[in-house]
């Protein structure tokens, strides 16, 4: 491609959480400098936690997003409990598994249909969506209000839940609330149905790039609460060990924090859950996979997006499944009791855009003496550059526009959170 | 339930302590909070003055006069 010049500046990237850029230039067709920066000031939310109770803790971790508030309170309450022994009962464990599924097809909606969608149906957002695919978009609603309402009914609240405590539940959704859910969760399975038909008339760019993919692995579940670290490359890990997996970097070009383990980077997510664990994944979504031609191992990230949809399908009929054993069984409350004490905890589940770490050291008075959070975008920004290095040489004949939306979209199918990601401080003492 | 809810804005329709949580104050302080009364509330049930300054330092931070000084 000698004597081509492109220069791509996209500033600030649309259509994903928080603020971050794309910077291309090609001279002589060379490439000069290809970047994905994020720009946002760190939020220090580790400093926050500092010297605050154990049983607020996940109160104020789980603001460190407004999309993903159910995974940042269950890898909070997980450390806590990890860190002070506590033990939680199979009903607290059914319910939370069964808010994390509502979390789960909230997010995966939101992103499929109101942030990926508009590229592949060629608009540059949501709202001429409206006039021209109304039922698609009444359709998004209707399942991300479903979700959203599962939140609400579990955990007290749409986003934030209240009721998820160390060692349990501070109240219980009433029967009549988790009833109402069954019968739209089961109405939902007709939307699931038309999201796949809709999906699989989409074109998505045609790229491979083989990587190493890490998320959590349980033997016989499709693992979103709790598992082992398994990565691809390596097998699995203990999560303890999750140092070592993120070996976190720093950049120039960035105030959020990169990861690498045994290349120079990894891919977390959808994507990478649906690669390490295809087997678990109930029936219903396989058969999503199938058709909408998602075969694992999967080394094209814009299939990301597709994976997130089978994983939409794996959660409204896991959730069916957890509300009639819920029904069957009868909540019931149940009296427990913590003893605060000092101790070292690590919680880690699979967010939304991959596996969330917190790790958390309390002192004897119960408070946070140190924190630690990894979330799943800085583990990806890496992957995104690679990517980014393997597809724009092929593209440069392109015109500059599609070479720039083809850009964006490779940002967009790892669905960033990027304020979420923002940690890096680069302080100079004089 | 020992919270700071009777000096925090309303409209939250009191959420948390409907679903067995006490209240952070995460609207922020009502315009004129009478914060001494509130304290002696807290204090007559049971709270330290360290506890109390706690409640008001999450969302509310500086918003407790007798902050100042107290150990995070």
């Amino acid at each position: 491609m000698s004597g081509v010049n492109v220069r791509v500046e996209v500033e600030h990237l649309t259509r994903v959480e928080g603020h971050g850029n794309i910077v291309l230039d090609v001279k002589n067709g060379e490439i000069k400098k290809l970047e994905w920066t994020v720009v946002e000031a760190p939020r220090l939310f580790e400093a926050m936690l500092r010297g605050h109770r154990w049983d607020e803790i996940h109160h104020i971790a789980c603001r460190i997003c407004g999309i993903c508030s159910v995974s940042h309170t269950c890898a909070s309450l997980r450390a806590t409990e990890a860190a002070m022994d506590i033990p939680i009962s199979d009903q607290t464990l059914k319910l939370r598994r069964l808010i994390f599924h509502g979390e789960m097809i909230q997010s995966h909606v939101l992103h499929v249909y109101l942030l990926a969608a508009p590229d592949l149906l060629g608009v540059g957002s949501v709202f001429p969506l409206i006039q021209t695919h109304r039922e698609v978009v009444l359709r998004a609603m209707r399942m991300k209000k479903l979700a959203n309402d599962i939140s609400h009914v579990i955990g007290g609240r749409h986003v934030h839940p209240v009721a998820l405590i160390p060692g349990g539940f501070s109240a219980l959704p009433k029967r009549e609330a988790l009833e109402d859910l069954r019968e739209r969760l089961e109405a939902c399975k007709a939307d699931v149905e038309a999201t796949v038909d809709l999906v699989k008339t989409l074109k998505l760019p045609d790229f491979e790039r083989e990587t190493e993919y890490i998320s959590l692995r349980m033997p016989e579940e499709y693992a979103f609460y709790e598992g082992l670290i398994y990565s691809s490359d390596a097998g699995p890990a203990p999560v303890e060990h999750y140092r070592e997996v993120t070996n976190e970097f720093v950049v120039p070009h960035s105030t959020a924090k990169h990861a690498r383990w045994h290349r120079n980077s990894y891919m977390v997510g959808a994507l990478a859950r649906v690669n390490n664990n295809y087997g678990m994944l109930r029936p219903e979504a396989k058969a999503a996979a199938e058709a909408l031609g998602l075969r694992t191992p999967c080394f094209n990230p814009f299939m990301n997006n597709v994976a997130q949809v089978v994983e939409a399908a794996h959660c409204v009929y896991d959730a069916i499944e957890i509300l009639d054993e819920l029904l069957q069984e009868g909540l019931r409350q149940e009296a427990f009791k913590v003893a605060p004490r000092a101790g070292r905890g690590v919680g880690v589940v699979e967010a939304p855009r991959g596996i969330l770490f917190h790790e958390y050291e309390y002192g004897d008075d119960g408070r946070i003496v140190r924190a630690n959070c990894i979330i799943p975008t800085n583990q990806n920004h890496e992957s995104i550059e690679d990517d980014f290095r393997a597809l724009a040489p092929k593209i440069l004949d392109r015109p500059q526009d599609e070479i720039r939306h083809t850009l964006e979209m490779l940002v967009r199918a790892y669905d960033p959170c990027i304020s979420c990601s923002t940690h890096y401080l680069d302080v100079t003492f004089i | 339930m020992t919270c700071i809810g009777p000096v925090t804005r309303a409209g939250c329709e009191a959420l948390c302590p409907s679903f067995g949580h006490a209240c952070f104050g995460c609207r922020g302080l009502v315009s004129e909070p009478n914060r001494d009364s509130e304290a002696q509330l807290l204090q007559a049930h049971g709270l330290t003055p360290e506890e109390v300054a706690g409640r008001f330092d999450i969302y509310t931070h500086g918003g407790y006069p007798e902050r100042k000084g107290v150990a995070a």
